[in-house]
């Protein structure tokens, strides 16, 4: 089995650092991070999905929101390969999802709506099991493990403990420090926010950002609007299995703050 | 209000409402079993007091006291983890202890709970007992009336005395939690423990089968320790002169009230109080902070070697496994040995005469139990995919090929139950309770059906995530481990029967287990793959 070493650009201090002025210079002729392509996603007879398309260009923020069960999570499972899309084609730069599933999930971190971790591991030793399953090389890896375990303010005694015996903030800490450890081209964060601090929340907001800054991309959906309208360079919001708005903001900087409206707008709930 | 609590204590524990059809399914089940249960232990019952009665006069009433007591201590242990589950369930307790319902309320409505369960069970144990005892001696109505609402009386002193314990428990449940080396070492004691209960169970029907007087468990020192140690036996002793034989009424009334007003009193008292306590309290935060780590050096591994160490921290890091699969791999060797020897000595003495018809009788049922003891042993990791539980997305998301994933989670229980095989194989050769064919095709087969298990297991787990369907296949994994022995006990007896030579047996047994297995390795890679892939994960 040929071992695909995650070898270029796995610095996670140089994506999250403004000094270092880091170019991405991996996938230069691909102008997109991800594109869904008419994707369509049933469960029995009921249909979720119905040929919902999407772009999200390469270094930008974009948030993807939703009513509850309107399949928000469904679109980011068929994405990171949690389920199989009934129809329809998933790019991430340019690789397919279903054709060449091993290459396209190298390319992304993935934050889950609820922590899933090996409980009976340590922080540390799980964070060595997601490493290991990237093939990071081991310089990298003690790199970005430093540095996210800083960020993230967990002590080595944290690291040393039994996911088990975490908290609910801590457990999603690790989380997405599992996600960043390989220093991923793209970070899919589905409802990131729940259970964190606002320590914590403050810190991941400024790594949004900065993760995006030099041409790494965010994909995120979340029901705190604030966030999204905070964060997010575009957003799309979903109805009926489609998109069915979408605001650029470097555009229409305006309806930032105006976002609660759009989307109640887009419900038809606007009282 | 507490009868919707008591409602409510149904639902959660499983018993709640379904479809007519289902729940008449259901109960007509529970029936059968219950009906199964109460012939079988009332005919070893009265075949044992059959031969007592034939020792000993006194004897027969000391062996009921003896045979209800231990009745009594298991309903207490059952009342135990009953009352555990229900009083301390954290999940209840976060919905419960916010809604405006007293705990009072809360804790007699899950004490109710129990105490009915508490009845059911002991009517469906100790009642038959008590009217098989009256109906070999011809007691008046009367007495059966009294077997009948003994259940009533009793579960009020087991479910107190269960209340009593359970604090503790509850702190001894919780610190074994947080060790997977004491849960590692109180599993090999479990089922070293239940070896030795299994041999006297075994012992005490081979007695209850055996058409001549005593043997085995019942010896003649046996019947006298009984006698001796019944008066310590309270409050069953005690309960059971006054009910049975009429002696000692106002005092056995008078300690049995007293012991229920006692436990009750410490039992509803302690469970009070420590209630909300242990219901708000999470036992694992802070409670291994190690002050003083050091920042250790961690190295990156393969993936495929950091795959099979998440394996073993699967199979030996979480309780379940390890008290179904671990510890009984490891006592796989002492309890084939325990019981295929004793198989074997029970079939020189009682049913030699099958012999005549049958000359492979003891060396096919050695190979079934061994093949039985490892299928079933195995069957319990071999739906690798779901050991993974919640984190089975884990396994879908990271980039490794899923041929190797599912390699990783061959390997390890495969090699496992193979090295326990052997073992267990060694042993009852070199202690000659084996001949050397069964030697070779019990070892060939056993490997032959942990491998084949293994992979089946795998395919009935990723066809259950891709179908979604409401029957799930992967529980066939056990009805085949147990099913597949008793088939080549059937095919041994009958070319035993038929007149076959020895080797042609065991020859054909080999052959067609090997040839059974070859379907399941046809395109293995690409049927893992496919599978892997359209697997679902909620």
């Amino acid at each position: 089995m040929e071992e695909n070493k995650v070898s270029e650009n796995t610095n996670l201090e140089n994506t999250f650092d403004e000094d270092s002025n880091t170019q991405e210079l991996e996938f230069k002729d691909i102008d997109y991070a991800l594109q869904i392509k008419d994707l369509y996603k049933s469960y029995g007879h009921k249909e979720v999905l119905k040929g919902l398309n999407l772009d999200v260009k390469k270094g930008e923020v974009f948030g993807f929101i939703g009513k509850n069960g309107i399949g928000k999570s469904t679109t980011i499972d068929c994405i990171v390969g949690l389920k199989e899309a009934t129809s329809g084609e998933i790019l991430l730069f340019g690789k397919d999802i279903k054709r060449d599933p091993l290459k396209a999930k190298e390319l992304f971190g993935y934050v889950p709506s609820e922590p899933v971790t090996y409980e009976m591991m340590t922080g540390n030793e799980y964070l060595q099991f997601i490493a290991s399953s990237y093939n990071m090389i081991q310089s990298s890896f003690n790199k970005n493990y430093e540095f996210l375990v800083k960020k993230f303010g967990m002590t080595p005694s944290d690291m040393d403990r039994k996911i088990r015996e975490y908290s609910h903030g801590m457990k999603q800490k690790i989380c997405l420090m599992a996600s960043l450890i390989h220093n991923p081209k793209i970070w899919i964060l589905d409802e990131p926010t729940v259970g964190l601090d606002i320590m914590v929340y403050e810190v991941l907001l400024k790594m949004i950002k900065q993760f995006a800054t030099y041409g790494r991309t965010v994909f995120i959906t979340s029901h705190n609007i604030e966030l999204v309208s905070k964060v997010c360079d575009r957003v799309a919001i979903i109805l009926d299995g489609k998109v069915a708005t979408l605001i650029d903001f470097k555009k229409e900087p305006l309806k930032r703050r105006d976002l609660a409206k759009i989307f109640f707008k887009t419900y038809g709930d606007i009282d | 209000m507490l009868i919707d609590l008591i409602n409510k204590e149904r639902l959660i524990n499983g018993t709640g409402k379904k479809k007519i059809s289902r729940l008449a399914l259901n109960w007509l089940f529970k029936a059968v079993f219950a009906g199964l249960f109460i012939a079988l232990e009332c005919f070893i019952y009265l075949e044992l007091d059959k031969k007592i009665e034939k020792y000993s006069s006194y004897g027969t009433f000391d062996f009921l006291v003896f045979f209800i007591f231990i009745m009594f201590i298991i309903a207490i242990v059952s009342s135990l983890f009953m009352a555990r589950k229900a009083l301390f369930n954290k999940d209840d307790a976060s919905i419960m202890l916010v809604l405006p319902v007293s705990n009072e309320e809360i804790i007699f409505s899950k004490i109710i709970f129990i105490y009915a369960r508490q009845v059911l069970l002991s009517l469906i144990i100790a009642t038959p007992l008590l009217i098989s005892y009256g109906a070999l001696r011809g007691f008046f109505p009367q007495y059966y009336v009294l077997s009948i609402i003994y259940p009533l009386f009793i579960s009020i002193l087991v479910v107190a005395i269960a209340l009593t314990l359970v604090v503790p428990f509850e702190y001894l449940y919780e610190f074994i939690k947080r060790h997977d080396l004491i849960q590692f070492i109180l599993a090999c004691v479990v089922v070293i423990i239940l070896c030795f209960i299994y041999k006297y169970v075994l012992e005490l029907f081979l007695t209850a089968l055996n058409d001549s007087t005593f043997g085995g468990a019942f010896s003649d020192s046996f019947i006298n320790a009984l006698h001796n140690a019944k008066l310590y036996l309270v409050p069953i002793n005690n309960l059971l002169e006054s009910f049975v034989n009429g002696n000692g009424n106002l005092s056995a009334v008078m300690m049995f009230l007293g012991s229920i007003i006692l436990f009750s009193l410490i039992g509803i008292n302690l469970t009070s109080y420590f209630f909300n306590k242990f219901n708000r309290v999470d036992f694992n935060k802070g409670s291994k902070v190690k002050k003083d780590s050091k920042k250790v050096e961690l190295k990156i591994k393969s993936s495929f070697s950091s795959l099979l160490k998440k394996e073993t921290d699967l199979l030996f890091k979480d309780s379940s496994y390890i008290f179904s699969y671990t510890s009984l791999l490891i006592m796989m060797p002492f309890l084939s040995f325990v019981v295929v020897s004793s198989l074997n000595s029970i079939i020189y003495q009682n049913l030699r005469i099958f012999l005549n018809m049958f000359p492979e009788l003891t060396n096919a049922i050695s190979l079934t139990l061994i093949l039985l003891f490892m299928g079933v042993i195995n069957s319990s990791a071999t739906l690798s995919i779901s050991r993974e539980g919640k984190s089975l997305e884990i396994i879908k998301y990271i980039p490794i090929d899923p041929f190797k994933q599912i390699l990783a989670k061959l390997i390890l229980p495969t090699s496992l139950s193979s090295i326990s095989l052997l073992i267990s194989e060694i042993v009852l050769i070199s202690t000659n309770s084996i001949s050397i064919s069964v030697f070779f095709s019990s070892l060939v087969i056993g490997l032959a059906l942990i491998v084949a298990s293994n992979i089946l297991g795998v395919y009935l787990d990723m066809y259950d995530l891709s179908n979604k369907s409401k029957f799930k296949t992967k529980y066939l994994i056990n009805l085949i481990s147990i099913v597949y022995p008793l088939i080549i006990l059937l095919i041994m007896f009958l070319m035993s029967f038929l007149g076959s030579a020895g080797y042609g047996i065991y020859l054909t047994i080999v052959i067609i287990s090997l040839v059974l297995l070859v379907p399941l390795l046809v395109k293995i890679k690409s049927r893992i793959c496919k599978g892997f892939y359209s697997m679902e994960v909620n």
